[in-house]
């Protein structure tokens, strides 16, 4: 009996260890699987507006007031640049890694001049960009991330169905250039 | 034959059962303990997993669940954020609160009328929806009490004022979204107040 409790003993012990085991895992485990769902509706070379109607849309919470894009960045490529000319009453970006992990976020009341302008780069594009155009600092927000891969996440406010044709003109203007 | 068998073997043994032998014990006590750690460890990682998240907000009849996607590090929120295999909301961008049931706990039905009042969390922008696919609201097409109060009718025929078109589907959710919100008041999220359901009236 004595050892029967030492083992159930040991066994708890262990079972606490493959808990944190199992936890620590998981993100590693399933590495690539938003991505993956990710690749499959969205492009490299430019925003794919999402409609967020189905149940299973990689885009969460769906909001119907909302428009939204993605953009997939790749940044050993080089960096990217997320930015629209268009004007609307709000809007909001996001970057995530690629196991969908959020980066930061940026909205029109934030941004300088509540214009769309993002720059996605890696530290060391960074420095380089601070040295080639020192000018851009100011008028831009820069997502400064290790992550080599991941997706910006565009989204605009359609107050009425008066706005859709303002906030998909923004949209159509919507550009993720690779520089 | 028989007898002579049954003669030969010693009572006492008859009465007590066989004790394995000390190897096979300790492998079945080395079985048991590994089962536990396995079964228990995977088991319970699965179950928090699974479950809400501890820090999900409930304010009335509106739940929010701001585990996924809120830039936190710890590990359980990285693997919750890896489960659910979607890119969530940030907390910094927005965070949606979801009602099932109105403030008396009766389930949300899409034959009944409900009013919507109270008061907002500080929030640039906001926006509600009732069900999939339809639009809603939003505090730029809203309109406010000289209170600052907000007052919304929900349901499937029009109403004067502020206007949430629901629709015929039996299970029936309102989404309240806030996006940049005031992140001290949702860290300290048991201080904001969000309007209560009031069910007006039913059909049959």
């Amino acid at each position: 009996m004595r050892r029967f409790l030492w083992a159930t003993f040991l066994g708890l012990i262990g079972a606490g260890i493959v808990h944190i085991v199992v936890i620590l895992m998981v993100p590693h485990v399933s590495e690539g699987a938003v991505w993956n769902r990710l690749a499959e509706v969205a492009r490299f070379d430019g925003p794919t507006p999402i409609d967020g109607h189905d149940s299973g849309s990689v885009i969460r919470p769906y909001d119907p007031a909302f428009a939204v894009s993605v953009c997939l960045f790749d940044l050993s490529e080089g960096y990217r640049r997320v930015a629209s000319d268009g004007r609307v009453p709000f809007w909001s970006a996001s970057v995530y890694d690629r196991n969908g992990s959020n980066l930061m976020a940026v909205n029109g009341a934030s941004a300088p001049n509540g214009v769309l302008d993002l720059f996605v780069l890696s530290p060391d594009q960074l420095v380089e960009l601070r040295r080639d155009e020192p000018d851009q600092m100011e008028r831009s927000v820069f997502a400064e991330t290790t992550a080599l891969q991941g997706a910006v996440v565009v989204r605009a406010l359609v107050p009425d169905p008066s706005w859709a044709g303002v906030v998909q003109t923004f949209m159509e203007e919507l550009r993720c250039d690779l520089s | 034959m028989t007898i002579a068998q049954h003669r030969s073997a010693p009572i006492f043994r008859s009465r007590v059962p066989p004790r394995p032998s000390p190897m096979l014990r300790t492998a079945l006590l080395t079985l048991w303990c590994l089962l536990l750690a396995v079964g228990g460890g995977a088991a319970s990682a699965w179950y928090v997993l699974q479950r809400p998240a501890f820090d999900s907000i409930v304010v009335g009849s509106w739940v929010a669940q701001p585990g996924a996607g809120l830039g936190r590090s710890d590990p359980y929120s990285r693997a919750r954020v890896a489960v659910a295999e979607v890119l969530a909301l940030s907390q910094s961008e927005g965070i949606a609160f979801t009602a099932t049931r109105d403030s008396s706990g009766k389930r949300l039905r899409s034959a009944c009328r409900y009013r919507i009042a109270g008061e907002l969390p500080a929030a640039r922008v906001w926006t509600l929806h009732a069900g999939r696919g339809r639009p809603g609201l939003s505090s730029l097409s809203a309109l406010f009490q000289s209170s600052g109060r907000i007052e919304i009718l929900a349901g499937r025929h029009p109403e004067p004022g502020n206007w949430l078109r629901m629709g015929p589907e039996e299970r029936l959710t309102f989404t309240f979204t806030f996006y940049d919100p005031d992140l001290a008041a949702t860290a300290a999220a048991k201080g904001i107040s969000l309007p209560s359901i009031e069910r007006v009236s039913c059909d049959a």
